[in-house]
């Protein structure tokens, strides 16, 4: 249990480190007006590569995510923990057709659920949200690598296997 | 689509659900409850909006400094590394010494103008008819087009007021006021509009007046310029002071390319805004302009 709530609080004070480097160091290395989303990043990989037998914890970084991409937005309070919540559910549902599939073509399959989820997240599909998702995309894969190689190599409860 | 998310959930299901077996009450309490404390946890936060985001930036404003320093220096770094460092230099006083010859020159057309034509009453205010309250930058979020700034209401900053740099580049208005921070949108928001006029460099010319609009992602363009106007590449682009919010004069942006259309009633431009991020750090906010 505390051990649990140790690595909440972790999770928690990254998020709010990412939020602050998404806010006010990126925007410095953006391209045409856009910077990474690290939050959404964060976001994906939690649920790309969560313990599906630990849904409440999980749903708690979903939720912490959500706060701060919030509290970033300028919008009011929910539409980003909502988003989150909805792309959740939604990638649950995916995974239950995915899950057969898996093999060694996961970043196929991650590639392509990071996308859709992105786009959904953004509502729009217009030129500058496509140079936002590539450029998310470029440091989702980077992250992605790096895990494989070091965190995720003998992980057994990947919601797609690494082989 | 619900079954299958519930069953990835791993609630304390043991047949599919609907089904009338396992425990099925429990699923739905579960996640009626769950609801409930989202619906709550979202009812509260927005009830308690204005602190929550308070003392989100008062507990990050130091360690965004330090990001908003190392962010700035190691661009700096890069961009002079690339573009063969003293040019870049020489280029950015150039261009800093270029906007404030234009403020200047934007200040003396209309002294001039003023003293040829003394019928026309047209009040321009002066940087004396405003004080400014200078603010640091605190964050930057390209995203929405908005800054952070390191006033609030304590300090007297209200909704609506004009930020503009040191050289009277404009950067936009202060949309929501915190205790001790404020965000401010850029011209290049999508909901930004601005009323300008473009800077006219022979006395006889007729004022032409447009409003720049935000397109996001740093950008705007120019509409609502008669289609009879003569707009063309590299026109200034200042404050006109119409709108009552902006003190008139101020830099907005230069046109990049203009496009006429016989089938519209307006013109339209692309306008590079004058204001730069990486050059952020202090902003000047007018705290009591007149209309």
């Amino acid at each position: 249990m505390i051990g649990k709530t140790i690595s909440f609080i972790i999770f928690s004070l990254v998020c709010f480190l990412l939020t602050i480097i998404q806010t006010v160091f990126l925007p410095f290395f953006n391209i045409w007006g856009v910077a990474p989303n690290l939050l959404f990043i964060l976001f994906f990989f939690v649920i790309f590569f969560s313990n599906k037998k630990d849904f409440t914890a999980t749903f708690f970084m979903i939720l912490m995510i959500g706060f701060f991409s919030d509290i970033i937005s300028q919008s009011h309070f929910g539409i980003f923990i909502g988003t989150y919540v909805i792309l959740y559910f939604l990638h649950l549902f995916i995974n239950n057709f995915l899950q057969d599939r898996q093999g060694k073509n996961v970043v196929v399959y991650f590639i392509g659920e990071f996308c859709v989820l992105f786009l959904l997240c953004h509502f729009t599909l217009n030129p500058s949200v496509l140079v936002h998702l590539l450029y998310s995309l470029l440091f989702a894969l980077t992250a992605f690598y790096v895990c494989q190689t070091f965190i995720f190599t003998n992980h057994d409860n990947n919601q797609l296997k690494l082989l | 689509m619900i079954q299958y998310i519930i069953a990835s959930m791993n609630f304390y299901v043991r047949k599919p659900f609907g089904l009338a077996q396992g425990r099925p009450n429990l699923i739905w309490q579960k996640v009626l409850v769950g609801a409930g404390i989202l619906v709550g946890l979202i009812i509260f936060l927005n009830l308690f909006e204005s602190p929550v985001r308070n003392t989100f930036y008062f507990i990050s404003s130091p360690i965004s400094n330090v990001f908003f320093q190392a962010g700035k220096n190691i661009n700096q770094f890069f961009g002079s590394f690339l573009t063969f460092g003293a040019y870049q230099k020489e280029n950015s006083n150039l261009k800093q010494e270029n906007k404030n010859l234009l403020s200047q020159i934007a200040g003396l057309q209309d002294q001039i103008k003023q003293n040829q034509d003394l019928k026309s009453f047209i009040q321009t205010p002066s940087q004396a008819d405003f004080s400014i309250l200078s603010a640091e930058t605190i964050g930057l979020n390209s995203a929405n087009d908005m800054i952070t700034i390191s006033r609030g209401s304590k300090d007297g900053i209200q909704e609506g007021m004009p930020v503009i740099s040191p050289q009277k580049v404009v950067y936009g208005k202060v949309t929501k006021v915190y205790k001790n921070f404020s965000e401010v949108m850029l011209v290049s928001n999508v909901k930004s509009v601005v009323d300008v006029k473009i800077l006219q460099t022979g006395l006889e010319k007729p004022q032409i007046n447009g409003a720049v609009k935000g397109i996001g992602n740093l950008g705007a363009y120019l509409d609502l310029v008669n289609s009879d106007a003569k707009i063309q590449e590299h026109d200034v682009l200042i404050t006109s002071g119409l709108e009552g919010i902006f003190p008139a004069d101020l830099l907005v942006g230069k046109i990049e390319s203009a496009s006429q259309n016989d089938a519209k009633a307006f013109q339209t431009a692309n306008v590079k805004p004058f204001f730069d991020i990486n050059t952020l750090d202090n902003v000047f906010v007018i705290t009591n302009y007149k209309k």
